[in-house]
């Protein structure tokens, strides 16, 4: 054995120490059989490595609605059509190597309507990172994304290619089509986010290369479908992520730049220039808790540009198990006021993320056409917002709700 | 290990009496004989003993309530074993999941920096190397040199072939070696 192996092994029985007799969780009893699968006798892992969404969350101290909180914008107060269909993409795992599939899922019931098998891209490893999806909002034109990466030792590096599917949905939902988009990025070049224009005819990609422990690029990419033809801004010292269609061909995106050059900006696509940040202006948004690092959590931009839609939750500190509170949010663009209170949701027991998977939390997902429908993800399961109510979704990333073959689910979704 | 760990998996006489019942007794006796040992290796793998507490009595729960269909009630260790690997793997998807729906730094951390060198604190380098490799080179060193199982137990574990458990072993390790500057 060599030295290396000996280590391997030495370090290895070390980190599993930490497990001992006397602290872990004892067993409990299951529950006679027969009886409701709501009742289950041991905690879900679903419920601890739940999607994470807000990896850390922003201040509970945003101001109360009073009575002279701003009313929302006529357009929001106007009832919104929902998309009749909301598409999940998710990957199964077997000794056969992994599969991306779509599901559309009826946005009422839930009920899926549709399931078909993805091309899926594998690493020399024979693994894949999972697609992604984003639709234009009519409940017909997805596109999916899937990324293989290769990582190098420090993690500094990420090579990958990324490939992009248009996905149709015919009418009644009870059929789809996926076929291949000219679109083609350098393999250095990592998608970091992926946004439908409402016509279903531009892609707005969020993109970084980062190699070498910096990032050398990074900015946005907008891309005519019929083409493949590109426009790209650039930037530095910073990166976009969370990018959306905010109407009036403006593109909203969550600047992430160092603690004071952090914020949420609207790009309008036919201004001049091709500097990111130049070429955008600032809006509101929520605010980081102080000292977390300048995380922030998902917000998306309705389409009239005038209302942003996230949450803002208490945080573990990693003291114990604790009891989170999310609020589902409206927040004006223009003043970063908050305009209303969507829903709360609590969850006790949540203990702090780690990088190895648990989390706890909720999340916007994706906005209805008007913004009034929210699809989100909550505590580990997905589900629909609106009126007031969230409803749960099946697809994902239950693993016990999956209408796929394969025991375990994730993956994400999009009206 | 199905079919190949049954001998091993708990005195005589449990397996034979798992076959009279729902399982539930069985069960209990996997609980108690190897509920620390799967903790660790679920803490080995995912790097939280939370995370991996609840990971362990998931399977568990997949195995009692998949019991009546298991066909060598002898191998429930290696199938809880399986399902404990599975629901490692099912983590990471998650985390890489909470990834894309959250905002995150443009550039991550410098192997160097205070983050990294937390981690390395924490759990040790070459564990933190460790969960960086590709998915397959991780079970497959976790289970050779952590586990102890030989080739052919953990080529059934994971369900792959022989040659594929060598050729990831045989990559892991000098992916780590390169990970920690000896290669």
């Amino acid at each position: 054995m060599t030295e290396l192996e000996e280590r391997l092994r030495h370090d290895l029985r070390e980190l599993s120490e930490r497990a001992d007799a006397e602290s872990i969780r004892p067993l409990r009893v299951p529950p006679a059989r027969g009886r409701s699968r709501a009742v289950r006798w041991l905690a879900p892992v679903a419920a601890v490595a739940a999607v994470a969404g807000v990896i850390t969350g922003v201040s509970l101290a945003t101001r109360p609605p009073g009575p002279s909180a701003p009313q929302l914008p006529s357009s929001l107060r106007t009832a919104g059509r929902m998309p009749p269909y909301y598409v999940a993409v998710d990957q199964t795992d077997s000794s056969q190597g992994v599969t991306n599939w779509a599901i559309v899922h009826d946005s009422a019931t839930g009920a899926a309507l549709t399931t078909m098998r993805l091309p899926t891209l594998r690493d020399a490893d024979g693994s894949a990172e999972g697609p992604g999806i984003t639709g234009a909002g009519d409940g017909r034109t997805y596109v999916i994304t899937e990324t293989a990466t290769e990582s190098a030792p420090h993690a500094a590096t990420v090579l990958g290619l990324t490939r992009f599917y248009l996905l149709h949905v015919a009418a009644g939902g009870r059929a789809a089509s996926v076929s291949p988009l000219p679109v083609s990025l350098p393999g250095s070049l990592a998608v970091t986010g992926a946004a439908l224009s409402p016509d279903g005819r531009r892609l707005a990609l969020a993109v970084q290369d980062c190699r070498k422990g910096r990032c050398q690029y990074t900015g946005i990419r907008l891309v005519t479908l019929a083409t493949g033809a590109v426009t790209a801004w650039t930037a530095d010292n910073g990166a976009p992520f969370d990018v959306s269609w905010a109407g009036g061909g403006q593109i909203a995106f969550l600047w992430q730049g160092g603690r004071s050059r952090t914020g949420y900006r609207l790009l309008d696509v036919a201004g001049a220039g091709r500097n990111l940040l130049a070429a955008s202006r600032a809006i509101a948004g929520p605010q980081p808790v102080p000292g977390d690092a300048g995380y922030r959590p998902s917000a998306l931009v309705t389409p009239d540009g005038a209302v942003i839609t996230t949450t803002v939750q208490n945080v573990p500190d990693g003291r114990g198990r604790v009891t989170v509170v999310a609020r589902f949010v409206a927040l004006s663009a223009r003043t970063g006021q908050l305009l209303r209170v969507l829903y709360t949701a609590a969850e006790r027991g949540v203990s702090q993320a780690n990088e190895g998977g648990a989390d706890q939390g909720c999340n916007v997902v994706a906005l209805g056409p008007a913004g009034l429908h929210v699809l989100a993800v909550c505590f580990g399961g997905y589900g629909r917002l609106d009126g007031g109510r969230f409803t749960p979704l099946p697809g994902i990333p239950n693993p016990n709700a999956t209408t796929l073959p394969g025991p375990y689910i994730s993956g994400t979704a999009t009206w | 290990m199905a079919g190949t760990a049954g001998g091993t998996d708990g005195p005589p006489g449990r397996a034979g009496r798992a076959l009279a019942g729902d399982g539930t007794a069985a069960v209990t006796d996997l609980f108690r004989d190897h509920h620390l040992e799967l903790v660790r290796l679920a803490l080995v793998m995912v790097g939280d003993l939370a995370t991996a507490e609840d990971v362990v009595q998931d399977a568990f729960e997949r195995l009692h309530r998949g019991w009546p269909g298991l066909r060598q009630p002898s191998s429930g260790l290696a199938y809880v074993r399986s399902s404990v690997l599975n629901g490692c793997r099912s983590v990471h998807r998650r985390a890489a999941v909470a990834r894309k729906h959250a905002p995150q730094l443009a550039e991550p951390p410098a192997p160097g920096g205070a983050d990294a060198q937390a981690a390395a604190d924490d759990r040790g380098e070459l564990a933190a190397a460790l969960r960086r490799l590709p998915r397959r080179q991780r079970e497959v060193l976790v289970l050779r040199y952590y586990l102890d199982l030989d080739v052919a137990e953990i080529a059934v574990t994971l369900r792959i072939a022989p040659s594929s458990v060598r050729a990831a072993n045989t990559r892991g390790l000098a992916a780590l070696a390169r990970a920690l500057g000896e290669g």
